[in-house]
């Protein structure tokens, strides 16, 4: 009872002196919710938008004794030499091409899975396959570098042992620069799939049922059903997860390449993340690393904005 | 209860405030209450002027920031350290920091201005330290109140950490010249009648008898000959047998400072690997051996030689005869074999350097601190940080040294911090208690001290931009020992490096050579 009779009054004072509300009553107003956003952009500042000044470090030769403030500044130096070593096409079509194939291979296959189960009508056995295809995802990914080592050893891998009793010759998968992609998609789907499929579940249930009723009276069989309900209901999630996606092309997720490269896979598998691990972190080369971090940043933002676009005008879909 | 009610948002975000600032000055506070100890002691003396030296009697208070090397540290009363305070009249105030991030949280300290009086490393301090003035040549001190110090720490240990003639660190002289030695199945070369191989030939030949002569005797032709690990590593020995190694080591030819990645010799390595791998003599798996899997197959009896450190020559003997009970597994270290058409010194590279301690210009008491040291390397100092105190952990008996194994755990911080010489052979065996190990140990020293070559670059600012060599080496190393690329290609790889900036770096670290070394 109090509380009401307060917020009238709060609210009646302003509209007393003036007649229009202004963008800042609105906040004095609302100061309780703008309170409750204040932890999150907090969070934001500090450890989104501060870190972002550190960039400047691409343009400086980083001196961890003398900081950011007295490096000595050294302009594009970085990104030329990056640019100009003969590695860096083959890191970059290395990256991209992984990434192609993850949009590819790895990112319909929740969808597909979540359309199998949606149309799975034993409950008991649909929770079963949905639990057992998304515990992969707790496994880390040293976890199931050691798994795939022990598969495709040539020594000890139980692949190669039954390639052995077939009286052929051992096949070292993972020294072969060949196999690279195709390993790193296929562990892909195997850790992700059953977890990402949990999103498009959901949406899956949001749709509304009489949809269906009604397409059933007007005569549409499953395959129209899907075509014309199921599938332009999840719509919305799958765009918006796919131009997420887009914007992290150039991200491949570090600790996946990183348990299956070797030098000799280096040429089929060696991406931007993992090159800079080895030459910033391992040898301390912050300046040259940072820069190639901001150029995928820059990079991944670019590919965001014109997937964005392309998608507003294609679908009618968009993130902002 | 109007105005209670209007202030929990704002005692909220109060509270997060608190909190995070909490945190913060948390994260950058000492871990242990010996620090902080530490800071105010120091903070005390610092507001008195130097005119009031402290009298004789008054302990010296060092503030030391030092590696927890992975393992238990010694509490601020602890008999042994309060010993050691007794016997150099100081007052250790010190901050641990955790070894696998020992140096990244010593960078962060010091770039925080966070500066202790002496701090304990691996090297002579960076040279951004040395040029901001930040810590104190100590040639003098050494000098004058470093006797044992000049006595037990040879003059290769201290050209590692002498730059223009100026010591900065007090360096601990590494127990053996070279870090990585061979070790072969000595009990499949007396099953095999065959002889410990001298020559790059001969040890083909070994291999192969390895290979084909089912050594480990289970009728399966499952040996690996030769193993090593992931990204081209411990298998120095191999490209030792010509005089280079592959990571970092730096040597003179024809007048200029190289890295051994380009040396002319590593070729012949790297075709002796693919020569091995040809014939199955290299573990086939060699790029992706972790060291869990590596350590596995030799423990399993699959392999007869790897390259490893020499201090642990005790421990493959060990862990073998744990592992394989019924083949006496006998493990023995066995001098670098000689490259066909190579004469020169063979082996890995020295590393005289073990731990090193640098005194920083914050230090009040700079003598003290080295007193501590040459009494730590005195010969009172060498047994006291192997065996401990007499009558508590070591008892003598008609003039020797009875130590029991049994305080080992209770020493082993000791010796890992505080024992700064070398190889002390009498307490090393002191220590072992065991003959057999004695022996084991004693060989594999013995190997690597007598073998090797000086890399020249030692002390030298380490290499700040390698031009990619890391990734390039592995990979066209890799290629060239799987018969993918051939010497052809390992050559041009040498051009493309060179010439996207390798030159400079040759260059600038042969006139370094040049000014300070020559």
């Amino acid at each position: 009872m109090q509380t009401t009779k307060l917020i009238g009054r709060r609210v009646a004072e302003p509209q007393a002196t003036t007649g229009q509300p202004s963008f800042l009553r609105l906040m004095l107003r609302h100061r309780a919710l703008y309170l409750m956003l204040v932890p999150g952009m907090l969070y934001f500042a500090i450890f989104k938008y501060v870190p972002i000044l550190g960039s400047v470090i691409a343009f400086q030769d980083f001196n961890i004794f003398k900081g950011i403030l007295r490096s000595e500044w050294v302009g594009w130096k970085w990104f030329e030499q990056f640019f100009h070593y003969p590695q860096f096409t083959r890191l970059l079509s290395n990256t991209l091409i992984i990434s192609f194939y993850q949009i590819l291979f790895v990112f319909p296959a929740p969808i597909v899975l979540a359309l199998l189960l949606g149309e799975v009508r034993n409950m008991a056995f649909k929770r079963t396959v949905q639990t057992i295809l998304y515990m992969p995802h707790f496994l880390s990914w040293v976890i199931i570098g050691g798994l795939g080592y022990m598969l495709m050893s040539p020594q000890i891998g139980l692949i190669n042992q039954a390639i052995v009793s077939l009286g052929a010759e051992p096949v070292h998968f993972l020294q072969e620069p060949g196999y690279f992609r195709t390993i790193i998609i296929s562990s892909s789907i195997w850790k992700e799939m059953g977890w990402n499929a949990i999103i498009f579940l959901a949406a899956l249930s949001g749709i509304s049922p009489s949809l269906y009723e009604a397409a059933k009276i007007d005569g549409a069989g499953r395959w129209k059903q899907l075509v014309h309900i199921t599938f332009p209901g999840i719509l919305p999630t799958v765009m918006l997860l796919l131009l997420l996606k887009i914007g992290h092309i150039l991200d491949l997720g570090f600790e996946q390449i990183y348990v299956f490269l070797n030098p000799i896979t280096y040429q089929t598998g060696d991406v931007l993340d993992t090159y800079t691990y080895r030459e910033g972190i391992v040898q301390g080369q912050y300046s040259l690393t940072t820069a190639i971090g901001l150029f995928k940043s820059v990079a991944g933002l670019l590919l965001l904005l014109i997937a964005n676009r392309t998608s507003k005008a294609a679908t009618g879909e968009s993130i902002f | 209860m109007n105005t209670s009610k209007r202030m929990v948002p704002f005692l909220a975000i109060a509270l997060l405030a608190a909190l995070m600032a909490a945190c913060s000055s948390g994260s950058g506070e000492a871990k242990n209450s010996a620090a902080s100890g530490g800071n105010t002691a120091s903070a005390t003396v610092s507001a008195t002027p130097p005119a009031s030296e402290p009298a004789k009697p008054d302990p010296a208070v060092i503030k030391i920031f030092m590696s927890d090397m992975n393992d238990k540290v010694p509490e601020k009363d602890d008999l042994l350290l309060k010993y050691i305070e007794e016997k150099t009249n100081t007052d250790l105030e010190i901050e641990f920091l955790p070894h696998a991030k020992y140096e990244e949280t010593l960078k962060l300290k010091f770039a925080s201005g966070d500066f202790p009086d002496v701090y304990q490393s691996w090297s002579g301090p960076e040279p951004e330290l040395i040029e901001g003035g930040k810590v104190i040549a100590l040639n003098d001190l050494v000098e004058k109140h470093g006797a044992n110090l000049r006595k037990y720490i040879p003059q290769a240990t201290w050209d590692a950490v002498t730059v223009q003639g100026k010591i900065y660190s007090i360096p601990q002289p590494t127990e053996t010249a070279e870090g990585q030695i061979l070790f072969i199945r000595q009990d499949w070369l007396d099953k095999l009648n065959l002889k410990v191989p001298t020559t790059s030939d001969e040890l083909l030949n070994v291999m192969r008898a390895f290979r084909d002569g089912d050594p480990n005797g289970n009728k399966k032709k499952d040996e690996i000959p030769f193993t090593m690990r992931e990204n081209i590593t411990w298998g120095e020995p191999i490209f030792g047998m010509w005089g280079v190694g592959s990571f970092y080591s730096e040597t003179l030819y024809n007048d200029e400072v190289i890295l051994g990645n380009v040396h002319p010799n590593m070729v012949k390595g790297l075709e002796y690997l693919q020569t091995m791998y040809k014939e199955k003599l290299l573990d086939s798996e060699f790029l992706t051996n972790n060291r869990a899997v590596w350590e596995q197959k030799i423990k399993s009896g699959l392999v007869g030689m790897w390259a490893h450190a020499p201090n642990l020559a005790w421990q493959w003997q060990q862990d073998l005869a744990a592992s394989l009970p019924d083949a006496k597994p006998n493990v023995m270290a066995i001098p670098t074999p000689k490259g066909t058409g190579y004469d020169g010194p063979v082996g890995t590279r020295w590393s005289p350097v073990g731990k090193t301690f640098t005194v920083t210009s914050q230090a009040k008491d700079p003598e003290a601190i080295v007193r501590l040291l040459d009494w730590l390397i005195s010969e009172e100092g060498q047994v006291f940080t192997e065996l401990g105190i007499e009558g508590q952990t070591y008892q003598v008996e008609g003039g020797k040294k009875v130590y029991d194994n049994a305080h080992d755990e209770e020493l082993k911080w000791l010796r890992n911090l505080f024992r700064i010489h070398g190889f002390n052979q009498e307490l090393s065996n002191a220590r072992l208690n065991d003959e057999q190990a004695s022996l084991k140990i004693n060989t594999a020293f013995k190997i690597a001290n007598e073998q090797g070559f000086k890399v020249e670059t030692i002390g030298m600012p380490p290499i700040e931009n390698d031009y990619n060599m890391v990734t390039m080496f592995r990979e066209n190393a890799a290629k060239l020992i799987l018969g993918q690329a051939s010497t052809a290609d390992y050559q041009s790889f040498v051009e493309a490096w060179k010439s996207q900036g390798g030159a400079e770096l040759i260059k600038s670290r042969t006139e370094w050579y040049n000014q300070n070394r020559k």
